[in-house]
């Protein structure tokens, strides 16, 4: 065995892992005695120069779950609902570095450990606020339905493993595609896409996701929003191109549509913009497993997925960063608290409007592009029932726009309760992230081929 | 070599696991019986990798993956144990019928 190879293939991985132990031993051994004050933000900047060494390379889904990772790191600056520093910021990375050992395997198996392992970690970051019962509630609910989706998952993968022989992705696509469908092949469909639908919040597994998103700490919950999302979508897509389709088709068409539907519906009831980002969260898991209802003699839009879940992730990153910004300033993170955001601070509230508008699809914007290729593909591989539930996704976009415009209305158009009101106090750095990821949504939307063409994978 | 173990019986045997594991999982008022429930779900496909290895495909890495799957499990059950030892100190009790439904 070549061990140089062996490195090199999982660089990235080990650049995040050895930056997760240096974070904990800096923060242990010398912060916490020496400069208290300034554990957050040594241990940040610790993190945020794993990531960029990390991110060195071509764009691709790992890359971008790195960059989602420093994003996260930033903006937890400054956030102080844990005594555990450094505990923090190591699980942080750990995630992450599951999450791209997951991209990069070339077996089901390894991805499925990956997937575990950011999975583990999600759940004790949910929690890690322990002195809070909602968030311990949150961790714990989280785990009881990633902890069932996971056995499912597993069992899937055993099946897999009984008909094919191998879990090796080349070896099952081989295997699969002389095989016929058998009902083995059916039972081992529908585990793996219960599995994946709760790690992507697909309805009907979405339950968890409106408790995480609101009672997790927000910086958490911008990082299982986004970085997760990434990494799932891109496995899953990887999955069902290796995987017998046929079988496969009848589960992903139920779950994409009920995602579809509830996540648009259950979003316009909602009071605050964390739960509101939760089922729009579901609504946008529903869109981009358009792009696998198709007829298995295509090929998986693979490319089209992943720049959906890219631009999707920075739009959702952004948002949370205002979501932060409303919290510290009123403690809670009530559509009402976004009144005349436009008047108490104009930055913010057009910024909020560019992560909004991409997050409904509007033209330049990335979101739109990546409706455009997932939609296009279905469009193109089309039997009648792709044609319909595409044209059903499209209607359902429509709907969200009412929910997504909801939100600016009270930015722009509602005047402030109390001319009083102090401007809105945002740090100086969260600013300047947020800027970034603005200006990447608008960039990725005005030049989508760059990033698609990139964003394909090299297998 | 002991014929009354078939891959059938097996197979069998896992899927029944699997279905005690959701019945407990979803039926279950006590944290720590559905920690167990996830357990046996996750052991059912131990079982499937094993038996898959040993009938049918004696040359492959089902064995491996079985350890590993035991491996994940553990750590599974570790993360797991830990959130109801921090939920029980919030609420004394283990009970997640207790856990108030989503908020709002």
């Amino acid at each position: 065995m070549n061990y140089t190879l062996l490195i090199q293939a999982h660089l990235t991985e080990l650049t995040l892992i050895c930056t997760a132990l240096i974070v904990l031993m800096v923060d242990r051994l010398i912060m916490v005695r020496c400069y208290p004050r300034l554990r957050d933000p040594v241990a940040a900047g610790l993190t945020v120069i794993g990531c960029g060494i990390a991110m060195c390379g071509t764009f691709q889904a790992d890359e971008a779950i790195a960059a989602m990772t420093a994003a996260v790191a930033i903006i937890s600056l400054g956030e102080r609902f844990t005594q555990q520093v450094g505990e923090y910021f190591l699980l942080l990375l750990l995630a992450a570095a599951g999450l791209i050992f997951m991209v990069h395997s070339s077996d089901l198996l390894n991805a499925f450990l990956g997937l575990e392992t950011a999975s583990l970690t999600f759940y004790v970051l949910v929690a890690l606020d322990r002195r809070r019962a909602e968030a311990v509630q949150a961790g714990f609910k989280y785990f009881l339905y990633g902890g069932v989706s996971a056995a499912c998952l597993l069992y899937g993968l055993s099946l897999i493993y009984g008909l094919t022989g191998s879990l090796n992705f080349a070896h099952c696509t081989k295997a699969f595609a002389t095989m016929p469908p058998s009902q083995m092949a059916y039972v081992a469909a529908i585990m793996l896409v219960v599995g994946f639908a709760f790690k992507l919040a697909a309805a009907p597994f979405h339950l968890w996701a409106p408790d995480v998103y609101r009672h997790a700490a927000t910086p958490v919950a911008a990082f299982i929003a986004s970085a997760s999302k990434v990494g799932g979508i891109y496995l899953l897509a990887r999955v069902a191109g290796a995987f017998q389709r046929e079988a496969m088709l009848p589960a992903l068409v139920v779950v994409t549509v009920l995602s579809l539907v509830i996540g648009n519906l259950a979003a316009i009831s909602q009071t605050s913009l964390s739960r509101l980002l939760a089922f729009s969260a579901v609504a946008h898991a529903g869109y981009v497993l358009v792009g696998l209802c198709i007829a298995p003699s295509q090929p998986v839009p693979i490319a089209a997925m992943v720049y959906y879940a890219v631009t999707y992730a920075i739009a959702t990153v952004g948002a949370f960063g205002v979501v932060l910004a409303l919290r510290r300033d009123a403690g809670s993170d009530c559509m009402s608290g976004l009144d005349g955001l436009n008047q108490r601070s104009p930055a913010l509230a057009i910024l909020l409007a560019v992560f909004v508008l991409s997050l409904a699809g509007i033209p330049p914007l990335a979101g739109f592009f990546g409706k455009f290729y997932v939609f296009a593909s279905a469009l193109r591989g089309g039997s009648s029932m792709t044609i319909g539930v595409a044209a059903f996704a499209i209607l359902m976009s429509a709907v969200s726009l009412y929910y997504y415009l909801q939100v600016l209305k009270r930015v722009f158009v509602q005047p402030l309760k109390d001319d009083n009101q102090p401007p809105l106090q945002v740090s100086r750095v969260t600013m300047i992230l947020l800027t970034l990821l603005a200006l990447a949504a608008i960039l990725a939307g005005l030049f989508p081929q760059g990033l698609l063409q990139s964003l394909a994978p090299q297998l | 070599m002991n014929d009354a173990l078939t891959l059938n019986g097996c197979l069998i045997l896992s899927a029944l696991l699997f279905g005690i594991g959701l019945v407990a999982v979803f039926g279950r008022r006590s944290a720590i019986l559905v920690l167990i429930g996830i357990e046996f779900m996750l052991n059912a496909a131990v079982i499937n990798f094993v038996a898959f290895w040993r009938f049918a495909h004696p040359s492959s890495d089902g064995m491996m993956f079985s350890i590993f799957a035991i491996a994940v499990a553990a750590a599974e059950a570790g993360v797991g144990l830990a959130l109801v030892i921090a939920l029980y100190r919030h609420r004394r009790s283990v009970r997640i019928d207790e856990i108030p439904p989503a908020s709002e």
